[in-house]
C-alpha cells in the first residue's frame, strides 16, 4: 500500500526535479551567446520569444531575457512587437511553472497545503483583489513571476485568473522596457562596466 | 483579524519573499560572473558599411559600432553555421568583447531575416493591425 503511494508520486517528483535541475543548469552555464547560437532561428522576435519562454519556464531567473530584450530594442526592432513576443514567451513558460506548482500541491506537507487552501478560499471570496495585484506585479516588477505562479498553482487557484492579469501586466512591462531600452541600456552599462 | 487584513498580510508576505529572494540572487549574480555574462558583450543593429574584415552596425539612436571579424568568428543563420557573406542592410546580433580601440571583436554573429517583423506580426496581430 505504502509502496503504491510512493510510486504514485514518483513521476511528479521527477518532473519537479527535472525543471529544478534545468534551472540550475541554465543559471550556472547559460549565456546569451550560447543560447543564441543554440536556438536556430532567423527571426529576432522568435529569438526573444524562445528566450522569454526559457526564462519563464526555468525557476527563478535562470535566463534573464530582459537584458537581451534591451539589446534588441536598442538595435532598432519594433518595441511593441518585441514586448508582445516577450510577454507571450514568458506567459507560456510561466504556465509550465504553474503546472509544476499544481502538481507539487499533491506532495507538499499537509500543514503547508492547509495554508495554501486558506489563501485560495480567501482569494476566491474577494475575486478582484488578487487579479489586480497580479496585474500590478506584472506591470511594475522586473522580478520573476515564479513566486506568484508556483504558489497559485499549489493553492490550485484558477489558471486563467492568474495568467490573464499577470500576462497583461507583463505586456505593459515589456513594451515599456522596449520603448525605454536606450535609457535602460545606459543604466546597465553604468552598473556593469 | 479581519479578512481584508489577512489578504494584505498574505500579499505582503509574498512580496517580501520575492524581494528577499531576488536581493539574494542579485548578490550572487554580482559575485559570480552570471550577470556580467548576460548583461554585456552583445550588440544588435543593421549593417551599414563593410570594409574588409571590419563592418559597422547602426542602432536605434543612429550611433554606430565597428565590428572586427577574426578567424575565430562564427556566423550563424537559422540553424546553420554559414560562411561570411554579410551584406549592408543585414540585421545581426554580435557577441564579442570590445578591443582596446573600441571595436567589437566578434565571436559569434547571428544573421536575422530582414522581413522578420512582417512574418512575426502574422502570428500575433489581427489582420487590421498588420503593417
Amino acid at each position: 500500500m505504502e509502496k503504491k503511494k510512493i510510486l504514485k508520486y514518483v513521476p511528479r517528483i521527477a518532473l519537479i526535479l527535472f525543471f529544478l535541475s534545468l534551472s540550475f543548469y541554465l543559471f550556472i552555464f547559460s549565456s546569451p551567446e550560447k543560447l543564441t547560437s543554440f536556438i536556430g532561428v532567423e527571426n529576432a522576435y522568435a529569438l526573444i520569444f524562445i528566450l522569454a519562454f526559457l526564462g519563464g519556464m526555468s525557476t527563478f531567473n535562470g535566463v534573464p531575457y530582459h537584458l537581451v530584450l534591451i539589446t534588441l530594442a536598442t538595435g532598432g526592432l519594433d518595441p511593441f512587437m518585441l514586448g508582445l513576443s516577450t510577454a507571450a514567451g514568458v506567459m507560456l513558460g510561466d504556465s509550465v511553472s504553474y503546472y509544476l506548482g499544481y502538481q507539487g500541491s499533491a506532495i507538499i506537507p499537509g500543514t503547508l497545503n492547509n495554508i495554501f487552501q486558506k489563501v485560495r478560499g480567501l482569494a476566491l471570496r474577494h475575486p478582484k483583489v488578487l487579479p489586480l495585484f497580479f496585474f500590478l506585479y506584472g506591470a511594475i516588477s522586473p522580478f520573476s513571476n515564479d513566486f506568484i505562479v508556483i504558489s497559485m498553482g499549489m493553492a490550485r487557484y484558477p489558471y486563467w485568473r492568474v495568467m490573464v492579469p499577470l500576462g497583461l501586466g507583463n505586456l505593459v512591462f515589456n513594451i515599456s522596457l522596449a520603448y525605454f531600452a536606450t535609457e535602460a541600456y545606459q543604466l546597465l552599462e553604468g552598473i556593469f562596466f | 483579524m479581519s479578512k481584508k487584513k489577512k489578504i494584505i498580510y498574505v500579499l505582503l508576505a509574498l512580496l517580501t519573499a520575492v524581494l528577499v529572494f531576488h536581493a539574494g540572487m542579485f548578490i550572487i549574480g554580482m559575485k559570480t560572473d552570471y550577470l556580467e555574462r548576460w548583461a554585456g558583450h552583445q550588440y544588435f543593429g543593421e549593417i551599414v558599411k563593410i570594409d574588409g574584415e571590419n563592418f559597422s552596425i547602426r542602432n536605434q539612436g543612429d550611433s554606430q559600432r565597428e565590428v572586427r571579424i577574426t578567424e575565430k568568428t562564427v556566423f550563424k543563420k537559422g540553424p546553420d553555421t554559414v560562411d561570411n557573406n554579410l551584406r549592408p542592410g543585414d540585421r545581426v546580433i554580435v557577441f564579442g568583447r570590445l578591443d582596446g580601440g573600441g571595436k567589437i571583436e566578434a565571436e559569434l554573429i547571428r544573421i536575422f531575416d530582414p522581413n522578420d517583423r512582417t512574418k512575426w506580426q502574422k502570428l500575433f496581430l489581427p489582420p487590421f493591425q498588420r503593417q
